[in-house]
């Protein structure tokens, strides 16, 4: 079999999903004949007349239909161009379908694809991660998939799922990614995996960065016979604190790594729960590594510097061994 | 009879205002509880005002087409005593009593919620509280802060060690700390060396110096007047023979 890249098990798994449910149908912009912008709905509004739909310039119009059709009992997979518009439709997301359910007994089975994370060039609206905003709100579900195989087994439990799910798929991995299918562990959302075992240091991490942390890893294996654990959250809303310390204990030693800004999200709750629930693990104050605190540039050179690259991950755990 | 008021409820959490557009009563109507007596209308919708206990409208305050603020008197209803204690409502009477009770002037002119009060006008600093040292004085170490992280901490209380026992144990860590690894790697070291069991005398000496530890540390220092003792010395001749001590330079200068 040819190899199946990232974007291919999200085509595969919004086919399935179709295929399985007649419930289930597609909306966003260009997605009809045109494909959608990354190519993830390719071929289908032949497939499936009528059930994949171009939706207007207008991500708040766009989520409050998706919203109204969950309500009604229809399972739309909404997608957002970039990860970055769908700050428009943010008053749907967080303030309708968040809350609806809390409010009326009425589930939202909406699932919010979200193309996140930067690519080289993209620049400050085509590059940003936004898990860590929709993760603050309750009643929302996000998950970020690091492997070809959880971006097909997590979307198809994301439209499953009565809960409005937020899917963050990261751009860099749509087409670098690649794998020989689709199998793997099919872990449910709200477990994490120990994508590397280790004794020394635990970098706890999702989305591409899950790369870029095997990477910086295999750099300190050869450089001194580091053992780094690295671990994937898979979904950072639930998040698997269970697994993070259980790795904590064996390590003592913590990154908590993030593609996203700096200020609060998710590398920060990851540290705040560690030092809640198992300071005395801890050998070393716990560290954090995520992109600068500016926007985010558009020349391929800026960006590496902006973001954690495996070289910048293993200066931060090489000060965290040394500690 | 006691009288309710008739008044701009509540309408919406935004709402501060709403204009009244009709008047569905006139004075002298007889009306049921929870009747619409007033529709009025805000930014957002038409509403109506609902009079809170069955009654005779007795005086109407509002005009059609002006905007009241929410909590204003619209109009006034005369209700039985019996009505009044079914619906729970309070009459203006009563609430005109709460009102004055509520205005009433502190007695006490001392102001609430100040931090730092003042005496005489002037600023008073506020009370600093003592630091306290509590835990075991540790020796100190030949280089590095003796920094005994969370995990040690904890990996020492299982084992029921204490500061002292690892003072043996060379860091690897940052300024020479003991990591947990240290700690684990001599206690396996340790496995290695031999036993020979430890005569009574030596367990005594082992235990005195363990319980030193414990022990407060003390300095006491007494300030003496040496210049006469220094004289005398200086008066006396040098023992002859090299190789002997010599301190005169200590206090010749």
């Amino acid at each position: 079999m040819s190899d199946v890249t990232y974007i291919d098990a999200i085509h595969a798994a919004l086919d399935e999903a179709m295929e399985r449910d007649p419930d289930v149908f597609l909306y966003g912009q260009d997605i009809g004949k045109f494909g959608g912008a990354f190519k993830a709905t390719k071929g289908l509004q032949e497939k499936y007349p009528g059930r994949v739909l171009d939706a207007p310039i207008s991500e708040d119009a766009m989520a409050g239909v998706a919203i109204g059709a969950a309500i009604e009992g229809a399972r739309p997979v909404l997608e957002m161009q970039f990860a970055d518009f769908s700050s428009v439709a943010f008053n749907q997301i967080i303030n309708q379908a968040a809350t609806h359910y809390y409010r009326t007994g009425v589930p939202v089975p909406l699932t919010m694809r979200l193309p996140s994370g930067g690519t080289p060039g993209s620049g400050p609206f085509h590059s940003q991660s936004m898990e860590a905003i929709y993760a603050h709100y309750p009643g929302l579900v996000v998950v970020t998939p690091a492997t070809v195989a959880d971006a097909h087994s997590m979307l198809l439990d994301s439209i499953a799922m009565d809960d409005p799910v937020i899917y963050c798929e990261h751009k860099f991995l749509y087409r670098w990614l690649k794998s020989k299918d689709l199998s793997g562990d099919r872990l449910p959302i709200g477990q994490a995996r120990i994508t590397r075992p280790g004794k020394h240091a635990t970098v706890v991490t999702y989305s591409a960065m899950v790369h870029e942390a095997v990477r910086a890893a295999e750099m300190l294996y050869k450089d001194g016979g580091w053992e780094i654990e690295v671990v994937d959250l898979r979904s950072v809303k639930p998040l698997d604190t269970d697994t993070i310390i259980a790795s904590v204990a064996r390590t003592g030693r913590l990154l908590a790594l993030g593609e996203a800004f700096p200020w609060g999200g998710v590398t920060a709750e990851v540290v705040s729960r560690v030092c809640a629930d198992g300071f005395h693990l801890l050998d070393a104050p716990p560290v954090r590594l995520n992109s600068k605190d500016t926007p985010i540039p558009y020349h391929p050179k800026l960006w590496s510097s902006h973001r954690p690259t495996p070289e910048s991950i293993a200066e931060e755990l090489r000060k965290l061994l040394d500690y | 009879m006691p009288k309710v008021p008739i008044m701009m409820p509540q309408l919406g959490e935004s709402i501060a205002e709403a204009t009244i557009i009709r008047l569905n009563i006139a004075v002298g109507d007889k009306v049921v509880a929870d009747q619409e007596v007033i529709e009025v209308e805000t930014n957002k919708a038409t509403m109506g005002v609902t009079a809170l206990c069955a009654g005779e409208v007795t005086e109407i305050l509002a005009e059609e087409g002006v905007s009241y603020a929410v909590g204003s008197l619209l109009g006034v209803l005369e209700v039985s005593e019996d009505e009044l204690e079914r619906t729970g409502e309070k009459s203006m009477e009563e609430m005109n009593a709460e009102e004055t009770q509520a205005a009433e002037p502190q007695t006490s002119d001392e102001e609430q919620n100040l931090h730092f009060k003042t005496e005489d006008g002037g600023y008073r600093e506020p009370v600093l509280v003592e630091p306290s040292i509590k835990g075991l004085p540790v020796p100190t170490g030949k280089q590095g802060a003796h920094y005994i992280s969370p995990r040690m901490r904890a990996r020492m209380a299982e084992l029921g060690l204490r500061a002292a026992d690892i003072s043996a144990v060379s860091g690897s860590g940052a300024g020479g700390r003991v990591t947990v690894e240290d700690l684990e790697g001599f206690l396996e070291h340790i496995k290695t060396w031999p036993y020979t069991k430890a005569s009574p005398m030596r367990l005594a000496v082992a235990d005195a110096m363990r319980r030193s530890w414990t022990r407060p540390l003390a300095t006491v220092a007494r300030p003496l007047v040496m210049d006469k003792i220094l004289d005398h010395r200086r008066r006396q001749a040098l023992k002859p023979g090299p190789g002997k001590p010599n301190y005169r330079w200590l206090f010749d200068w």
